[in-house]
């Protein structure tokens, strides 16, 4: 959705410019009216008459049945798509990016960027006792971005028991999971060699 | 890449409209927040307000609300503490500040952009 987006707001802008030159082009015509131009006439420039010749014979091929016509129909259907997947790219409502705590019209928003969410969960989750190291955490969110889940992968030592490290990773995460409406999802597996407790 | 910018809390310029004048009041209150570490002016550097004279006043915005007052947004570097309650304390500092301006406050907005986990005060 992403490309698509960046794909219909590309299209758009070389639209733009097409519509300028065409405008340009046409202005400039007109002022044939007043000052003769010659050959520097916007038509004569292009040699539209050429053109006109050589989409003339193009569109007696796509008229007639042969193998320009499959091609035709292939180019015509893959127009199609391509203006449907630009409309859904257009239309479609861009994703919530903050993590809303607070949203309320007569008081304003309290919200926070999921990236910063994630990173707080993991400086927390560190702390927590028996934690030998935590995966950078991820944080799914609804599309009002009132709601979520927060998966938070952690690492124990052989010592450590993994229930009690998950439950003090809960216990950690909880100042984040709590007032956002994020539910939390704790891993534990037992980390490799060489890893600290902190 | 994000604008961040750290800037120590600065007198009023005299002559500037009064949405600069709660801007710039608002900025200042955030900062002086403890949890507070600096503002953020967005990916693009957009989040901010001109104060007319080439000075940007980065991580606020300020528009006239439906209401006859304005609508505060400011977006902020946070250390690592609980975000609620600094959201609280930043609205509180905020509408002190309008108060004491005698500026209209309708709604104060934070946004918690980044986070420096080594600048809590």
């Amino acid at each position: 959705m992403v490309l698509l987006r960046a794909l219909a707001r590309l299209i758009g802008g070389v639209w733009m410019l097409a519509l300028a030159l065409l405008g340009l082009g046409i202005a400039v015509y007109c002022l044939d009216a007043l000052i003769s131009l010659g050959s520097a006439r916007p038509d004569r420039l292009v040699d539209l008459a050429s053109v006109g010749r050589h989409v003339g014979r193009f569109l007696d091929q796509i008229a007639a049945r042969g193998p320009t016509a499959g091609l035709a129909l292939l180019c015509g259907l893959g127009a199609m798509l391509l203006g449907i997947l630009l409309l859904l790219g257009t239309l479609s409502r861009r994703k919530q990016h903050l993590a809303v705590l607070e949203q309320d019209t007569d008081t304003g928003a309290l919200a926070a960027r999921p990236r910063t969410l994630r990173e707080m969960a993991r400086a927390m989750a560190e702390q927590a006792r028996g934690a030998t190291s935590v995966k950078r955490p991820k944080l799914s969110l609804s599309r009002d971005g009132t709601q979520g889940r927060l998966t938070v992968k952690a690492t124990h030592a052989r010592s450590t028991d993994p229930h009690a490290l998950e439950r003090a990773v809960l216990d950690a995460v909880g100042p984040i999971t709590e007032p956002f409406g994020l539910k939390p999802r704790i891993r534990v597996r037992l980390g490799q060699r060489g890893t600290r407790v902190q | 890449m994000n604008q961040q910018q750290r800037i120590p809390p600065g007198a009023t310029t005299p002559g500037e409209s009064e949405r600069v004048r709660l801007a710039r009041a608002a900025r200042d209150a955030a900062l002086r927040v403890p949890g507070v570490v600096g503002v953020d002016a967005g990916p693009l550097g957009a989040f901010m307000t001109g104060a007319g004279d080439g000075e940007r006043l980065e991580g606020v915005t300020c528009v006239a609300a439906p209401g006859d007052g304005y609508d505060v947004s400011l977006r902020l570097v946070c250390a690592l503490v609980a975000l609620q309650p600094l959201g609280e304390r930043v609205r509180a500092a905020v509408g002190k500040a309008a108060a004491s301006a005698r500026i209209k406050l309708e709604s104060v907005s934070v946004h918690v952009a980044e986070l420096d986990a080594g600048g809590g005060r």
